[in-house]
């Protein structure tokens, strides 16, 4: 099950690569991670989606929560509700000379139905940019795919995620 | 600025803050990047400075400094391999939660990052195997990071911290007012709160009710010096108690209610203990794979309470009924008083019953010892011509009493010491339990030497292990350290050729060097200390005598043992505590009930 770590920790040297460093060190994946500094600048806040069981995250939360840098550690199963998520994704199009028309159909199309926009144009491709929930990410993607349009690069910032309300029994604050 | 606030430059402050943070000891290795520092060291003498000759050996011996006096160890080294050869140290620290701070040098900042002549990256590298560690980026912030550090290796759940400082902080041209911080702030630090008052009911219920209760103290409550506690516990409770290899002599060995160590080549009684027990407390203590066996088959029967300061340790791998978060002492004496209580109001009845169920427990137990118990039975042969490693240990523990502090290597040796001596006190039993470093031995058992000079201090080792460390007999000579080194000497490596006997048809693949062992008689000697040689039994007793007779200086006695001795009980992979080896090919009988999927 995909698992979402909402982490608050110093904005200071060495703090980031301790945070990930325990998860290589304990042989666990990262699917995605995102880190920037909160409303506080001393204060980083961290997003970090994992796919493994609950028992053996729950271990690394309380691995997380002994590193010194490390203020307070949430952790949710993705779509438990406990946590609101988004991710930004930018995906460039490639719009072929001799069928530009009909591409640009195409994703005009896909964007107006996924909610994305198209935000920059380069000479043969299109830049779309959709913010959204991960899950929703995908079906953009797949959606651009099933109309047969050619995608050069996708990129995407991974998950941030914020929590709600108080944590709730489903959750866990370690 | 305070007025009276001294001007040092930040060589000058480290080594300044280093002595307000308690030092007494610093052990260490110079070279480029810390020669201010070195500076700064021979114009004080709040710190002694020990120079060992390798750095590895600085943080062993710092290590066993930590474990004698629950003292933080404090190491001092260059950048580059200074700082890399301390690694195999701070592991060592780390894995048995010691409390220890390493200042290591580091090139100047500005040569940082460009691979500038003995560079290493030390956080990174240390990082795996650090509590925490601390980059210095100017010299005003010395102070306040040598407090922080300390603080943090000495409290919640002990262990090392790294202090990385460049070249140019320490610069003995640039001065700044020196002011050693009385309190730290660290706002992401946190450590044990109040101790859950549900979960001390439950536990105190759940013992009091106990039929066949046992108790499994780990080293937690050496660390935690909750020994006290711990014997007022098992007193109260009536209970049988085993100490895990880190935690020998947190309970007393010579005392009834002590059943010897558990795991491995833990005592029959003490497996057995554990494995049929229905409720286990367990204390400081972290389950490890040398403990359990198989997860799935440990204690089948208990209700397990686990007692840690550290929420990463409980349920790691078992999961406890009752966990509690806290300090040993302190959760260990609030269980005792309200195991007082709830036994005071117990009626006629209930009392009488619980005496009944605790005599039957208690005449279980002495059955296994009378069956088995490594101390109770003896358990090996003794012969005409060749030493045995077991009869080392006893003579060792005849002629020091029992009294004196044992720093080991790794091996056989470690667990026939484990085994033969049993520690009447915390902190006299110094090994590398976690990580299971050889060569930690003799610089450990300089820590100790040098933190209590009256004392008998021993370091029992192989000749597989001390070779890893002869050096440090120049450290022992310039010192003075009496030290004794037993060698358990049986010619090979043994523990290793123990395996390949068991698990690889007697396939002694690189485990024996007969022909090109050295004289240690000779070693010794030639580093200017006295050297022993015994290879009959009639001759150990004497030998052992002269040794520790000899008060002012070390002596090396080298046993030659028989190479062909196992360690004896061990653990048969995949089973239950149950589940032994109790000499070649002779086992516990499988259980039935179990293989039957009962
Ligand atoms: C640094 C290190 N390398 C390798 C090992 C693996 N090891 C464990 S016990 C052992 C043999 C130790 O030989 P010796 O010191 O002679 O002790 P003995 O078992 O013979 O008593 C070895 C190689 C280890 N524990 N530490
Ligand atoms: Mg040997």
């Amino acid at each position: 099950m995909r698992q979402v770590i909402s982490l608050l920790m110093e904005n200071a040297p060495g703090a980031l690569s301790r945070v990930v460093g325990l998860f290589s060190q304990r042989g666990y994946n990262i699917e995605s991670l995102n880190v920037a500094p909160t409303a506080d600048p001393t204060l980083s806040h961290l997003t970090l989606v994992s796919s493994g069981d609950a028992r053996q995250l729950e271990q690394i939360c309380h691995h997380l929560n002994r590193l010194l840098d490390v203020l307070s550690v949430e952790v949710a199963a993705a779509g438990s509700g406990d946590f609101l998520e988004r991710e930004l994704m930018l995906v460039k199009v490639a719009i072929d000379t001799g069928s530009e028309d009909a591409l640009l159909a195409a994703l005009e199309d896909s964007a107006a139905t996924a909610g994305a926009t198209v935000v920059a144009a380069g000479k043969a491709s299109r830049m779309l940019e959709l913010v959204a929930t991960p899950e929703h990410l995908e079906l953009c993607l797949r959606d651009l795919h099933a109309r047969q349009l050619r995608l050069l690069e996708v990129v995407r910032c991974g998950a941030v995620a914020l929590r709600l309300d108080a944590p709730s029994e489903s959750g866990g604050v370690f | 600025m305070a007025k009276d606030a001294e001007l040092l430059s930040g060589g000058e402050m480290l080594v300044r803050a280093l002595g307000d943070a308690g030092v007494k000891l610093l052990f260490g290795y110079p070279g480029g990047a810390a020669l201010h520092i070195y500076d700064a060291l021979f114009r004080q003498e709040q710190v002694q400075h020990i120079l060992v000759r390798h750095e590895q050996a600085a943080a062993h011996a710092a290590d066993g400094y930590a474990r004698a006096t629950g003292q933080p160890g404090a190491v001092l080294v260059t950048s580059g391999p200074g700082a890399t050869n301390t690694i195999t140290g701070i592991a060592t620290a780390q894995m048995d939660s010691i409390p220890m701070v390493v200042v290591a040098a580091q090139v100047a900042s500005h040569l940082v990052g460009t691979d500038a002549f003995q560079e290493t990256d030390m956080l990174g590298v240390s990082r795996p195997v650090v509590k925490h560690s601390f980059q210095v980026r100017t010299a005003e912030e010395i102070p306040t990071i040598v407090r922080s550090a300390f603080h943090i290796a000495m409290t919640g759940r002990p262990g090392p911290v790294v202090i990385d400082v460049p070249k140019n902080t320490t610069d003995p041209a640039r001065k700044f007012p020196y002011r050693y911080p009385g309190t730290v702030s660290l706002r992401s630090y946190s450590l044990p709160g109040i101790v859950d008052s549900a979960q001390l009911e439950r536990a105190t219920t759940l013992l009091a009710e106990a039929r066949r209760p046992m108790i499994y103290a780990g080293g937690g409550v050496i660390q935690g010096d909750a020994s006290a506690q711990l014997i007022e516990l098992v007193q109260r409770l009536n209970a049988p108690v085993t100490n895990t290899l880190m935690g020998l002599g947190a309970y007393p060995g010579d005392e009834q209610h002590f059943v010897g160590m558990l795991g491995m080549h833990g005592f029959y009684e003490a497996n057995m203990a554990m494995h049929h027990c229905d409720v286990l407390l367990a204390v400081g203590a972290r389950f490890d794979d040398r403990i359990t066996n198989a997860p799935e088959y440990f204690c089948p029967d208990a209700v397990i309470i686990h007692i840690d300061v550290d929420p990463a340790s409980v349920g790691k791998i078992i999961e406890p009924d009752v966990p509690i978060i806290g300090m040993a002492a302190e959760v260990l004496a609030s269980l005792e008083q309200k195991l007082e209580l709830c036994l005071a109001a117990y009626d006629a009845e209930q009392r009488t019953d619980r005496d009944h169920a605790l005599a039957d427990w208690w005449k279980q137990v002495g059955r296994w010892r009378a069956e088995r118990g490594l101390l109770h039975g003896r358990r090996y042969v003794t012969q005409d011509d060749r030493i045995l490693p077991q009869q080392v240990v006893q003579s060792l523990y005849e002629v020091t009493g029992g009294e004196a502090y044992i720093t080991s290597d790794v091996g056989q040796h470690q667990m026939f010491v484990a085994q033969y001596y049993p520690f009447k006190a915390p902190r006299r039993w110094i090994n590398s339990g976690g990580l299971g470093t050889m060569g930690f031995g003799l610089p450990a058992a300089m820590g100790v030497q040098l933190a209590f000079p009256d004392a008998v201090v021993a370091c029992v080792t192989g000749e597989g292990s001390i070779q890893m460390m002869t050096q440090e007999l120049s450290t022992c000579l310039q010192y003075g350290l009496p030290i004794k080194i037993i060698n358990i000497n049986n010619e090979a490596l043994g523990m290793v050729r123990q395996w390949q006997d068991m698990q690889y048809g007697g396939r002694y693949s690189h485990s024996t060097y007969q022909d090109s062992l050295p004289d240690f008689v000779r070693l010794a000697e030639a580093y200017g200390h006295i050297g022993l040689h015994v290879d009959r039994p009639e001759d150990l007793a004497e030998a052992m005598r002269r040794c520790f007779d000899e008060r002012k200086r070390l002596v090396f006695l080298d046993v030659r043992v028989d190479e062909a001795e196992h360690v004896y009980p061990m653990l048969i992979a995949g089973g239950s505590l149950r589940d032994m080896w109790l000499g070649k090919g002779e086992r516990t009988p499988p259980d039935t009930e179990r293989l039957r999927g009962g």
